[in-house]
């Protein structure tokens, strides 16, 4: 039994405009972020959504959260119409939005989840259990008293994770969690995000530019673009779908080792001192030989193609 | 009793942070009694020239516009900022999703989100003066008199409230009203005269359509006049219809969210 489901969902925003051709009529123009969307999404999964800017990610994820309405199709979240936004319903689910801030801006941090405590009407074992178990696992022993406007990107990352898994929610929407973040952090961020699904069997549903994310976190990724499903599967077996190449790579510090990368026969190009050959899969032991052959073992690495370049490519067709 | 500890929490850390910007504090509350001086001294100017304004002397006028005073003031300790932010940010910011996602009432979370701690010390400067001002009315205040009053303000307080959601709810169509924000505050001078000095078009719709003249004309007559069951009972019976308005235009607003780009 899908814990999210979907059928044709669409959501159209109309924007109004004046133009002074027409004075006495508003000119209105309509864009379709989200077109018949179907999905359907188990307990304990956790789904990466990806696709462009724009694509519709974040305007779907708002639609299974109750945030806004659709302009046409159905949801079930939990069980619940997510945008009828019945109390039980919102008391199983929690946002984490990279780009804003819930908790409150004047306020420490550890009033921010009293008040949340209350918002959410959490017993006081659970609240005092999920607030230790998050701050140790992001180490925020010294950061809970700060306010929040006192706190670097990071640190309000850390506290806006700590408050959404307060409650325990069975479905969490991270909208972008390490947008804007450092690579240590981001790190720590999705180390955290694994645990939780791990341990608590959370449904997680994540949208990310970043492929580390992606990469890091999840087997199952549905990709959109200009608000239409394109693919919804194995995050590998995309990849292996749109780019079943390995990439060799050679490392070219000389003309003459210029001049031997340029004999192999096969398509290859040459970016600043780097040859790359994009070989089939049965065409790689030929050519490794080859190029073991002429160079020395520490200039060449054989690798997948890297992923970015293949949604990148995957966005472009 | 759930609201009640979530408004604890953040009147508590309202007092902290205001506590900490003592400066600011004093220059808003200076600015406040100020702007009571001030209009005080107006009415002054104007009773030099006449006795009376619809048949209600100088210290009932002032009564009047401390009442109208005291209502802002308390609207304005726990939700006016809140609203007002909702008419300036939340929607147009996106802010606004964060409070959707929660299991408690939208309207209740966004008017206790900023409150201003401050107008506490205003309020009992313009409190002190409302009971002095009402006591050289030269008019005998009844003890009837006086409980049916503050049973209808505390009525006035709720209705003014609606009345300024009723305002703020045009947001989730236009996005951002810098100027429907203020509109309460323009309303809010109507209700510092009498109203026998409106013309009865103008006392139908305040006391109806938009009823702003009942906020704190009913309450003061009950008070320096006669105890009437039909004023009370229409300052409830409008209060309770305010409130199903406003509710209502605020879930249909929701509706009509349509957050802010990420």
């Amino acid at each position: 039994m899908p814990i999210i489901k979907t059928k044709k969902i669409n959501k159209d925003f109309i924007k109004s405009e004046y133009n002074i051709r027409q004075p006495f009529k508003l000119v209105k123009t309509a864009k379709s972020a989200v077109k018949d969307m179907d999905i359907s999404i188990e307990a304990g999964e956790l789904v990466g959504f990806l696709g462009p800017n724009g694509a519709g990610k974040t305007t779907f994820l708002k639609i299974i959260s109750g945030i806004i309405h659709p302009t046409s199709g159905e949801a079930e979240v939990l069980g619940y119409v997510p945008w009828e936004r019945n109390y039980k319903f919102l008391k199983q689910i929690s946002l984490v939005m990279g780009q804003k801030n819930q908790l409150w801006w004047d306020l420490p941090a550890i009033d921010s989840f009293k008040l949340l405590k209350e918002v959410y009407d959490i017993p006081d074992k659970t609240y005092k259990r999920n607030l230790e178990l998050m701050m140790s696992t992001l180490n925020m022993h010294n950061l809970v008293r700060n306010r929040l406007r006192n706190m670097s990107l990071g640190e309000r990352m850390k506290c806006e994770l700590t408050a959404c898994f307060l409650h325990d929610p069975k479905v969490i929407f991270l909208d972008e969690p390490t947008i804007g973040l450092d690579v240590t952090t981001a790190q720590s961020i999705r180390k955290f995000i694994q645990t939780i699904n791990r341990e608590k069997k959370s449904t997680i549903v994540l949208t990310s530019h970043y492929m580390g994310d992606i990469e890091a976190l999840c087997k199952r990724v549905i990709m959109i673009n200009d608000g239409e499903k394109i693919y919804d599967g194995d995050f590998s077996a995309l990849i292996k779908k749109y780019a079943p190449e390995r990439v060799i790579k050679v490392s070219l510090s000389s003309p003459e080792e210029r001049k031997l990368f340029a004999d192999i026969k096969y398509k290859k190009e040459i970016i600043e001192d780097r040859g790359i050959i994009r070989a089939k899969k049965e065409d790689v032991g030929g050519l490794a030989e080859q190029v073991f052959d002429k160079f020395d073992p520490d200039k060449i690495s054989i690798s997948e193609p890297d992923a970015e370049e293949v949604i990148a490519k995957i966005y472009s067709q | 009793m759930r609201y009640w500890k979530i408004l604890k929490i953040i009147i508590r850390n309202a007092y902290i942070r205001d506590r900490k910007i003592p400066g600011v504090v004093t220059s808003k509350v200076f600015t406040s009694l100020l702007e009571v001086i001030i209009t005080i001294t107006m009415f002054s100017a104007i009773f030099s020239n006449i006795e009376s304004l619809a048949g209600w002397n100088y210290y009932q006028v002032i009564f009047l516009y401390l009442m109208m005073k005291n209502i802002a003031l308390i609207n304005g300790i726990i939700a006016r900022g809140g609203l007002t932010a909702m008419a300036k940010e939340y929607v147009r910011m996106g802010d606004y999703d964060f409070y959707l996602v929660k299991p408690v009432n939208t309207l209740a979370l966004v008017s206790m989100s900023k409150p201003r701690f401050f107008n506490i010390i205003i309020l009992f400067f313009t409190v002190a003066l409302s009971i002095w001002v009402a006591m050289k009315t030269g008019i005998d205040l009844g003890i009837a008199n006086i409980l049916s009053f503050i049973f209808m303000a505390i009525f006035s307080v709720i209705l003014y409230y609606f009345l300024f959601v009723i305002t703020i709810v045009p947001v989730f169509w236009l996005v951002r009203l810098f100027s429907l924000s203020d509109l309460m505050n323009r309303a809010s001078q109507i209700m510092r005269y009498p109203a026998g000095i409106y013309s009865m078009f103008a006392k139908v719709i305040f006391f109806t359509a938009f009823p702003v003249l009942a906020v704190t004309y009913l309450p003061s007559w009950t008070l320096f006049y006669s105890v009437k069951a039909e004023y009370i009972v229409y300052m409830v019976v409008i209060t309770f219809f305010f409130g199903w308005i406003a509710t209502r235009l605020w879930r249909l607003g929701e509706k009509n969210y349509g957050s802010a780009s990420s």
